[in-house]
């Protein structure tokens, strides 16, 4: 496998070379013609002697032959192979009819020979090289039969009477010419075939070389398409649209792999969280840093850490592994679909801007954080704003803003702005920006990747929940409510496992509400719904006691606890533990306790 | 609910049928702390319990206290869903169980 690919690589670089070569062929063959012209002339004008009979025809046959070389090159236009042997061919005629008609020039035997090694065939070199050889010592007979040679040429006087004839037959003339001039020139032509074979073979592993290197780049550059295949993938592609947000994401690299990335993340039920972040530096290094950089920050929000901590934690953990010295700017924030509260953590990324409603658009200004990967023990701060419905967020990084145009301006913020002022629809906004920096931009190259991410709310996420039914907050009514519990969840086909969860924490939570909430009453009651909405099983847990919030109990260090014996907050742990999301509010005098898990 | 508690030596064996909840719990904790006066070591029979909360796991911790400076308490017959409680809150871990 490994040799086919090399040699064919090899196949194709001799394939282009030839071609090359072919036209040089080409181009010394209407030299050549142009040559045989002017020496016919010269011969003609009588300027140029001995002067055999037959020249004429020869001077044709080989000015036909350079023609037709001409011709054939025009029409196959370097295609094929076999066209080169007729053109070396007819150039060997060539240089044979010079060789003839022109005394003493054997130096023309070296053309064909020194053009041919151009094309690193050693056996066509080879080939060329022994025609040379039988052309070169045929020439003296050759050109004594043709009358083109005639060593007893000499003018004489008109009607002189001391004349001396020495006649010699042609045979004559040529072994002369042969033995006295040929046989010296075949010496030297045999080094020069030497050194024609050694620059064939030496052009030959240069190729060679040149072959394989191609070959390793073409693998690093397969290499290269894959990793920005493999990041371009680490981007979440479809974002559902749900009836609380809208979001909307895109990522144009501007080499193969890029340092930029942006993600979405689904934290519990009710939350959701997005980011946007430009890794310094461009290229695997930076690719490589992004995989991780994203990894971290999934997973610490996968761990249900807030903003600030998930940011804290990612930083220590990019510094322990961060040799190269890369940073990364980043921009995250986490929605409460509820209530519409945002909470965001900016190191050192640009302010996004927030489009409200109404189409005014300011950017979310505050004191950045300093960026994640360089410094030890920062302490990232959250900031929080309250998003109303309609109100949209536009994430980006510098490539974006920092987009020149021919004249060098940037296209800056107040480009951007100004496009998000137009009160375009939500999904309309980066396609319309991208569409508008390209323009912008033009024929300049894009020097930085560019990412911008749409986040809109459209308002707190609305769930009927059943009337539910009402319960004594009593050991009585424990099991009838779990009893309740069960088979609502049966009816909605959750399966064994989920109820068997939402009943061990709807045991934990009604055996609070009788113990805390009523304890100094004996006839309280609760009201337990228990629905699925959405896959999610929610159940939720009225009371009329006085205000407790369970959740304000920090979760026990277990561990410790059990050591120390202390006792308490079990029950709160574990429900935390078996359910996806809890939630506490105070509404109507009620204490509301809401126990959800995805189905 | 049914709780069946016998010696065997000095040790207490308590095995109790149904759920250890927050309604039956304290019953739990009554007999066994009682009947727990004069052993070194307690058993606690978990093969009849389907599932424990919270409360029950006081009970377990209550009675491992009870047992410090003797030799100590162990449970036995634990069924799936207990276990994931017990490894849940870190029981697991520090009681001894068979």
């Amino acid at each position: 496998m490994k040799t086919d690919s090399s040699s064919s690589g090899l196949a194709q670089i001799l394939r282009g070379n030839g071609t090359v070569v072919d036209r040089s062929v080409v181009i010394l063959s209407a030299v050549l013609s142009v040559t045989v012209f002017i020496i016919y002339v010269l011969m003609r004008t009588q300027a140029l002697r001995p002067i055999g009979p037959s020249y004429g025809i020869y001077i044709l046959v080989d000015e036909i032959l350079l023609t037709a070389v001409i011709a054939l090159y025009w029409f196959v236009k370097g295609d094929m192979k076999w066209p080169r042997y007729f053109f070396i061919g007819a150039m060997m005629f060539t240089v044979l009819v010079i060789s003839t008609v022109v005394s003493l020039s054997y130096l023309i035997f070296a053309l064909p020979i020194m053009m041919v090694t151009s094309y690193y065939d050693r056996r066509f070199t080879l080939a060329i090289a022994a025609v040379g050889l039988v052309l070169m010592c045929m020439e003296p007979f050759v050109s004594s039969y043709l009358g083109t040679l005639d060593l007893n040429y000499c003018e004489l006087e008109v009607y002189s009477d001391n004349t001396i004839y020495i006649r010699s037959t042609p045979m004559e003339e040529a072994t002369r010419k042969f033995v006295a001039m040929t046989i010296p020139s075949v010496a030297i032509y045999v080094s020069m075939i030497a050194l024609s074979l050694w620059v064939t073979t030496r052009g030959l592993s240069l190729v060679k070389e040149r072959a394989d290197l191609v070959k390793s780049q073409t693998s690093l550059k397969n290499e290269l398409a894959i990793a920005s295949d493999i990041q371009l993938g680490m981007l979440p592609a479809d974002i559902p649209e749900t009836d609380s947000y809208y979001i909307q994401a895109t990522m144009k690299p501007a080499k193969d792999v890029g340092g930029d990335f942006y993600d979405v993340i689904h934290v519990g039920i009710s939350h959701i969280a997005f980011l946007v972040a430009d890794v310094s530096g461009k290229g695997v290094p930076a690719a490589l840093f992004m995989a991780s950089t994203r990894t971290l920050i999934r997973n610490n929000l996968e761990n249900g850490l807030s903003v600030d901590m998930v940011m804290d934690r990612t930083n220590s953990e990019l510094l322990k592994t961060n040799k190269e010295k890369l940073f990364v700017t980043a921009w995250l924030g986490i929605l409460d679909l509820t209530s519409g509260t945002l909470s965001y953590v900016n190191a050192g990324h640009n302010p996004p801007f927030l489009i409200h409603a109404n189409d005014t658009v300011a950017p979310i200004q505050s004191k950045p954080n300093f960026i994640l990967g360089r410094r030890k023990g920062i302490r990232y701060k959250e900031h929080r704003i309250n998003l109303s419905s309609g109100d949209r967020i536009f994430l980006y990084t510098d490539g974006l803003t920092d987009s020149m145009n021919t004249e060098g301006e940037r296209f800056s913020e107040a480009r951007v702005k100004g496009i998000l002022e137009c009160g375009m629809k939500s999904g309309e906004i980066i396609p319309n920006m991208m569409e508008s920096v390209h323009t912008f931009s033009q024929d300049t190259v894009q020097f930085d990747d560019i990412t911008m991410l749409l986040v809109e709310y459209k308002g707190p996420k609305k769930i009927q929940y059943s009337e539910g039914e009402e319960f004594p907050a009593s050991p009585d009514g424990h099991n009838s409510a779990l009893a309740y519990i069960e088979s609502r969840l049966h009816e909605c086909g959750c399966t064994e496992k989920v109820i068997t969860d939402m009943k061990i924490s709807a045991s934990e939570i009604l055996s609070n509400i009788d113990m805390y909430a009523y304890q100094d009453v004996s006839d309280g009651t609760v009201r337990i719904s228990a629905d699925v909405i959405d896959r999610v099983a929610t159940v939720i847990f009225k009371d009329r006691g006085p205000e407790y919030n369970p959740l304000g109990r920090s979760n026990p260090d277990m561990e410790k606890r059990i050591k120390e014996h202390k006792i308490g907050g079990f029950g709160i742990f574990i429900v935390n533990k078996l359910m996806d999301d809890v939630r506490y509010e105070r509404t109507d005098d009620m204490n509301v306790l809401t126990i959800m898990k995805e189905v | 609910m049914q709780i069946d508690v016998r010696k065997e030596g000095d040790k207490l064996i308590v095995s109790p049928k149904g759920n250890i909840d927050y309604v039956t719990a304290p019953e739990l904790d009554d007999k066994m702390s009682k009947a727990s006066n004069d052993v070194r070591s307690i058993e606690l029979d978990m093969s009849g319990v389907p599932y424990i909360s919270s409360a029950g796991l006081r009970v377990i911790l209550n009675a491992d206290e009870l047992m410090q400076d003797r030799d100590g308490i162990k449970l036995t017959g634990v069924n799936n869903d207990v276990r994931a409680i017990l490894e849940m809150t870190g029981f697991y871990d520090i009681l001894d169980i068979e």
